[in-house]
């Protein structure tokens, strides 16, 4: 076993009497894919938010590589290497390609507005540099031959894509993507597990929530399924699909919805 | 999209529209045409001093883009920033004695001071409430520059402003203070430039757009939102450096806060967001009533109307029609492309 980089500690949250994520403990091992399954209204996107930093959890704690990182805000976690993408796409439409993935890279620049309108030297420099790192990160994603074009004018599926590589312009150790294969057609969703992979094999660490069981099945370490915001498994994938409670709450009903 | 090869008219009108413009705004003060047998300059002072005053509400649009086109922050107060801009350059140079360089950096930084005062505690509203808490500040500064006699002269506002003297160059005549304006408004120009495609620039847009998106990107939102608003301050406060040392007389109604409504429509007519935009329309508001003075008080009406045909049939505002005859021009249009408001029209029939 790996040592764990990303950790929750009791974690919880209540909205109004409702537990909508309750006494979770779930890890991420280094250099691994976790994966997040669960049926609709489980807690997923809740749990990841509460990592992310979007919520503040009414009870327990969230430790990355080690830290208590419970306090900090999402843009600081950003910072310090947790980045996410988002279930329903949020890019910045009206921007071209090349610039939302130069967002992401906005915290590995430091110089300040004074320089940027003087275009000092330091611009220049750090400019220079992000742009061959947001290009690299764009070809990774498929997305270089549009670099230019507005993000808002792309393909439902490269859409998708730009919301990852803009996510892997902020330089992530943990990368955590909410539902990447929804929407996709069989080719896109093939590319997407290679590239999942690929991350890996870039030492990123994944926590993903899908629906898509063959996928979850093929590339995760370990998964985790949730149901009303509760643990009810957590394990390797052979252990966790074979768990009666697992197969009574979320795969057996997820067969009926497919068909 | 592939790009179209450039014709050879287009790839010569790419590289000289710039200095075009800039060749004709720089010589126009000195164009002469016969009358009476005598010559005399094309551009009288009623005509330089239009000029001037709308390169100053240029720059003044300028800066409210920064704030409400860029970061999407909706400000109704703006014209107290001009206000504070003008009456610390007059109060400096006249009350105090100041050298005039002074009274312009001063205008800047003390409006940007203020913006920080009014934006640490109101950051955190989001739309409308932002919106409400500027008309409010706008409102404030207005009544402030009208009671605070000792300091601003109150209803009878600050006379005998010095006019502006550089390395013994007076720029007292209107045809002089032309070429400062122009200076002023180009520098504007390139440091907003600058900032749009930049880290910060970027990161203003990003909230704009999308917010939460843009904090998930390690963008501060709430100190980016202050860093637009203290750029944005400081520019309307140079602006109105500007207009204290070109009117050398300045009194509270000219920042009476429904002055504020007239900047926004001068944004909205240019186009949100859109620099060129921003001059054409500051620059189109405040020629228009002018224009329209013969026809006497029915001239409001008209306004309105123009501000309304400009909205309707140009919904990326003066700006965006730029962009297509600029795009047009240099071939840089994709075929089949339409007229920007039918472009926009198809948009919002498919919603």
């Amino acid at each position: 076993m790996s040592k764990n980089i990303l950790e929750t500690q009791g974690i919880g949250i209540q909205f109004g009497g409702l537990k909508a994520v309750n006494n979770v403990n779930f890890t991420a091992g280094e250099g691994e894919i976790t994966a997040l399954i669960g049926p609709n209204g489980a807690g997923k996107t809740t749990l990841f938010n509460l990592i992310a930093g979007f919520y503040a959890p009414t009870a327990g704690k969230v430790f990355f590589k080690g830290e208590d990182i419970t306090a900090l805000k999402p843009y600081q976690r950003t910072r310090i290497g947790l980045a996410r993408t988002f279930q329903n796409i949020n890019l910045f439409a009206d921007m071209s390609v090349m610039d939302n993935a130069l967002v992401g890279q906005h915290c590995r620049m430091t110089y300040d507005p004074i320089s940027a309108m003087l275009s000092l030297p330091s611009k220049h420099k750090q400019e220079k540099a992000s742009r061959k790192e947001v290009m690299e990160m764009l070809d990774f994603m498929g997305l270089a031959d549009v670099a230019e074009e507005k993000a808002g004018s792309l393909s439902y599926g490269k859409q998708k894509n730009l919301e990852i590589a803009r996510a892997m312009a902020t330089k992530p150790e943990l990368l955590l993507l909410d539902e990447p294969a929804s929407g996709l057609n069989t080719q896109e969703l093939d590319q997407l597990s290679q590239r999942v992979l690929a991350m890996r094999d870039r030492g990123i660490t994944v926590v993903l929530i899908e629906h898509k069981m063959d996928v979850v099945m093929t590339i995760s370490h370990k998964v985790m399924v949730l149901n009303f915001g509760e643990t009810i498994a957590f394990g390797p994938p052979e252990t966790v699909s074979a768990d009666p409670h697992v197969i009574e709450a979320y795969l057996g009903k997820e067969d009926d919805e497919d068909a | 999209m592939k790009k179209n090869e450039m014709t050879l008219a287009q790839k010569i009108y790419r590289k000289s529209r710039l200095w075009v413009i800039l060749l004709l705004v720089v010589i126009f003060p000195l164009i002469q045409i016969p009358k009476n047998g005598k010559m005399i300059f094309l551009a009288d002072n009623y005509l330089l001093h239009m000029a001037n005053i709308s390169m100053m509400f240029a720059i003044l649009t300028i800066s409210l883009n920064i704030l409400s086109g860029f970061t999407g922050l909706m400000s109704v107060g703006h014209i107290a920033f001009f206000g504070i801009g003008a009456y610390s350059a007059a109060i400096l140079t006249t009350k105090a004695g100041m050298p005039i360089l002074v009274g312009f950096i001063a205008a800047g930084v003390i409006s940007a001071l203020f913006s920080l005062i009014l934006g640490l505690p109101t950051m955190r509203l989001r739309g409308m409430y932002f919106s409400v808490a500027t008309m409010a500040f706008g409102e404030i500064i207005y009544q402030l520059i009208k009671n605070l006699e000792p300091l601003t002269g109150g209803t009878k506002g600050i006379t005998k402003i010095p006019s502006i003297e550089i390395f013994g160059i007076s720029f007292k005549d209107y045809r002089n203070f032309y070429y400062l304006m122009l200076l002023g408004l180009v520098l504007v120009i390139v440091l907003t430039q600058n900032l749009k495609n930049s880290r910060p620039g970027r990161a203003m847009l990003a909230i704009r757009a999308n917010d939460i998106a843009a904090e998930a990107m390690g963008v501060n939102v709430v100190s980016y939102k202050l860093v637009a608003f203290m750029a944005s301050a400081f520019f309307a406060g140079i602006a109105g450096a500007f207009y204290a040392h070109e009117m050398r007389y300045i009194s509270p109604e000219t920042f009476a806060s429904v002055e504020s409504a007239s900047l926004l429509a001068m944004m909205v007519v240019g186009g949100i967001g859109s620099i060129p935009g921003a001059i054409l329309g500051g620059a189109a508001l405040t020629i228009l009533p002018e224009v329209l003075r013969f026809i006497g008080e029915f001239r409001l009406v008209l306004y309105g109307a123009a501000v309304v045909a400009i909205i309707i049939f140009a919904p990326k505002g003066l700006g965006g029609l730029i962009t297509w005859i600029d795009e047009t021009l240099s071939g840089q249009r994709a075929k089949g492309s339409k007229h920007p408001s039918e472009a926009e029209a198809g948009e919002e029939a498919q919603e």
